[in-house]
């Protein structure tokens, strides 16, 4: 039985290992005014910060219609036998309601697709994804790559240090993570995806803090399987958060990962943060 | 679901009325959303801050007036329920606002006369008429305001239909339009600009147009937030609070609103007359219902004339100066935008800061996410122990974490817990620097052991600098330190005296033996701006790698306290 994994742009997966894997990328669209580009395909992450900081218009994003989802869908199953679908959470973004309203209209294969809310964004999905995608090149059956993905999304998690808060609540994602607002002191954001939404974990002072704070966080939640470090549009940055838990990632350290326009759009420029997999208890 | 036709974009290129009603309470969902920042921004025509709720209510009346008169069948059918939204829209209109965007459902209805469905063109021809109607329903047009959005809206949308018929692009570059508009009313309306704020019934067109895009590309109900632009510079509020302060000695009148009910109603003539006897007069309707919306000082012969030809209904005066004196005071209490969380909302753990100043006491109530309130500890910061439990009794959870601020009151916080039944923690904090430094390490949601621990390790990252004048003679490495000379502590230490604050204080910042990142020179009674930004200058050129923050402390003794992290 071959099985194909399918996800959506906000996973952030490097092309190369799109490719490698098999992954079967759905587009999300990124906004700037009237015009509308197709995230990772007309527009890029090193145009789009350009364009972010530069522009008058704060971009908006929109998730991939049902007509798109049915389109790969049956695409797909014509070279595979079923699919297992991984995308970002529901509480974020209404790609996985268009997912699920495309299978429902295909009746006749519907068996065929399994739907797998990440509840996280970026490489927090990313992670799941390359475990599934494995499992999927290494002869899994449609059962077992389901179980698999909805095993380890509670297995994830995602810490990230921001800027600032404005475009999160411009694009109104904010969620819980709006209680920072309103601090009249200077901080860095320090959020966490959680249940699906995006929490608030801590006012470090610099970057510097910041980054040692991550460092702690990640020291605290277990064993690790696997460890992603992923910017925006601050290799330097990145570099040095890298280095900081350097010694807690079991192994090699996941390629850096680039933060794509339609996450871009609502945390902003300067981002850096860590996706991981815990080992299963 | 309502029926739509799709183009290739995938967004609906038109829909009929159930689409149109589904639309409208999109954009009543994004202004309900944004009620509380509309209503923040209201300076124009009268500050009294209700100009979000208003929109609300006029698009409330609206929707449920639709859904009440257009039952099931008719409401397939988009001209059916345009007059029906237009009638209740102009009967159920509130304050001026109300009134402004009841013509933009005029403007619909005449636009979808005969039509089924609304598409892109319609659209443009709705904001077109609505436009019209609405400059011609103001007594007194003036720019800046809803009236200039919706008109530059309707060019908008009139070019938008050049590329593409489709609703969703043409709604899609009114929204764009209309935000752009908003940002530049500050340009066009001088009290605006005074008042450091966009148009509030703007902005509100604004959010109901985004309103209507997020729900019309499947992207949400209607629910979203739109933040409005503020002028630059303008970003604390001050402006406003200034602006909210003399308003109270503006004679504003009454708000007087209501619709006559009458035949043969010549709506020029009445809107000649009102326009006579008070400000900001609004009249629009028909031969048969007049809705007025006047600003007199008296309403008195506003109610007579209008009593004389017809029916009055719907009938409301509200005192205005009431209303802008209400407002003036809240916002001189600080926190603008009403974003905090409920009064009855517990949290896990909860913070009460001894704190000395205005500007301190206020960052140690609003930097706490909720949880924490600054109690202001007077001259010598050092309240009773009797404040300092009502203060944990009026906290907001369970679990409390005192931070003294001072090493005098370390130990009367150490009493406090025995005196009430919350569990009590105090964390070490010997300056408000400190303080601050804990408290940014606080977490509402984590427990007490774990915010004890956290918020005390927070003290070791900061260093605190004080600079005040010797009220004592003492020696200070062998040379004489007289009353009246500054002096500069560090972490309670005395580490250099001088004959001048600044001096003292850049003596002190600009030695190279300092370490930090962050800088913040919280100025407080006795201190000056050119002074505290001499010593920023001095501070950043010694070190160039840190970054230097002034904020107003207020704080008494203390010309300036420095936090050095």
């Amino acid at each position: 039985m071959s099985i194909c994994v399918v996800t959506d742009s906000t996973a952030d997966i490097p092309p190369e290992t799109r490719e490698e894997l098999g992954i079967h990328v759905v587009p999300l669209k990124v906004i700037f005014g009237d015009e509308e580009f197709i995230d990772g395909v007309t527009m890029q992450a090193p145009e789009f910060y350009t364009r972010l900081v530069d522009d008058d218009v704060f971009p908006t994003t929109s998730q991939p219609s049902p007509g798109e989802f049915i389109e790969a869908y049956r695409g797909l199953l014509d070279r595979f036998d079923g699919i297992v679908s991984i995308h970002i959470s529901a509480e974020l973004s209404g790609t996985i309601d268009s997912a699920t309203q495309a299978r429902a209209q295909m009746e006749d294969v519907g068996e065929a697709i399994r739907i797998v809310d990440s509840r996280s964004v970026g490489m927090g999905i990313g992670l799941v994804v390359l475990e599934a995608a494995r499992a999927a090149q290494a002869g899994g059956d449609l059962d077992s790559v389901a179980k698999l993905a909805e095993d380890l999304v509670p297995r994830s998690g995602l810490i990230f240090l921001l800027d600032t808060l404005e475009y999160l609540r411009k694009g109104g994602r904010i969620g819980p993570a709006s209680a920072f607002l309103g601090t009249l002191l200077r901080f860095r954001p320090l959020l966490q995806i959680d249940e699906g939404v995006v929490k608030p974990l801590a006012r470090p002072r610099s970057r510097r803090k910041g980054i040692e704070r991550i460092r702690a966080h990640i020291e605290s939640v277990g064993t690790l399987h696997s460890v992603a470090v992923c910017t925006a549009d601050d290799p330097v940055g990145a570099a040095d958060l890298a280095q900081a838990i350097n010694d807690l990632v079991p192994g090699e350290l996941a390629a850096m990962s680039t933060i794509g326009p339609v996450i871009g759009a609502h945390a902003g420029p300067g981002v850096i943060g860590v996706a991981y997999l815990t080992k299963s208890v | 679901m309502a029926e739509t036709t799709a183009d290739s974009g995938a967004f609906p290129a038109s829909v009929d009325g159930a689409g149109l009603v589904a639309m409208v309470e999109a954009s009543a969902r994004a202004v309900e959303h944004n009620q509380a920042e509309i209503n923040a921004l209201n300076v124009f025509p009268v500050p009294d801050g209700d100009t979000g709720t208003n929109m609300c209510l006029t698009l409330l009346s609206v929707i449920s007036s639709v859904a009440e008169t257009a039952p099931g069948a008719s409401k397939r059918s988009a001209d059916a329920v345009a007059a029906a939204m237009a009638s209740a829209a102009l009967l159920g209109a509130r304050g001026n606002s109300g009134l402004i965007l009841a013509q933009y459902f005029f403007g619909l209805s005449a636009a979808l006369d005969k039509h089924q469905f609304l598409g892109g063109p319609e659209f443009a021809h709705a904001l077109k008429q609505a436009s019209d109607a609405a400059y011609r329903a103001v007594q007194d047009p003036v720019e800046g305001t809803m009236l200039t959005v919706i008109r530059c809206a309707a060019d908008a949308a009139a070019d938008a239909c050049r590329e593409s018929e489709s609703l969703s692009h043409v709604l899609s570059a009114v929204s764009t339009n209309a935000q752009k508009t908003v940002a530049e009313t500050p340009g066009m309306l001088d009290v605006l600009a005074k008042a450091g704020v966009v148009d509030a019934g703007g902005h509100g067109l604004s959010v109901m147009f985004a309103g209507a895009l997020s729900y019309l590309r499947g992207e949400s109900s209607g629910a979203i937030e739109l933040s409005a632009p503020t002028p630059a510079g303008m970003e604390d509020g001050t402006a406003l609070r200034e602006f909210l302060e003399s308003a109270r000695e503006v004679d504003y009148g009454y708000c007087t609103g209501f619709v006559i009910e009458g035949d043969g109603l010549d709506v020029e003539v009445i809107r000649e007359k009102i326009g006579s006897l008070g400000e900001s007069t609004v009249v629009a309707g028909d031969a048969f219902n007049v809705k007025v919306h006047v600003h007199p000082l008296n309403p008195g012969p506003v109610l007579t004339y209008a009593a004389e030809l017809g029916t009055l209904c719907n009938v409301s005066i509200l005192n205005m100066g009431e209303q802008t004196r209400e407002r003036a005071d809240q916002a001189a209490l600080g926190g603008m935008l009403p974003t905090g969380p409920d009064d009855d909302e517990q949290f896990e753990v909860a913070v009460v800061a001894v704190a000395a100043g205005d500007g301190m006491r206020r960052i140690f109530s609003e930097s706490g996410m909720g949880a924490s309130s600054g109690i202001e500890g007077g001259d010598s910061m050092n309240p009773s122990v009797s404040e300092l439990v009502d203060a944990v009794e009026a906290a907001r959870a369970a679990n409390v974490v005192i931070l003294p601020n001072n090493p005098n009151v370390i130990g009367t916080a150490g009493q406090v817990d025995a005196l009430t039944s919350k569990t009590v923690r105090v964390v070490p904090t010997r300056t408000m620097q400190q303080g601050i430094s804990a408290l940014l390490a606080f977490s509402p949601e984590s427990d007490l052991e774990a915010n004890t621990a956290i918020m005390a390790d927070a003290i070791d990252q900061v260093s605190s600098l004080a600079i005040t004048v010797a009220s004592r003679h003492f020696e200070l490495n062998g040379t004489g330190v007289n009353v009246g000379d500054a002096i500069a502590l560090l972490d309670g230490e005395i580490v250099a005296a001088g004959n001048s604050i600044a001096e003292v204080a850049i003596v002190v910042v600009a030695d190279s033996s300092l370490s930090g990142e962050l800088v913040t020179i919280y100025r407080g009674e006795g201190g000056s701006e050119e002074e505290a930004a001499r010593i920023k200058a001095a501070a950043s050129e010694a070190h160039q790698e840190w970054e230097v923050e002034i904020i107003d402390g207020g704080q008494p003794h203390y010309p300036y306290l420095i936090s050095i992290e």
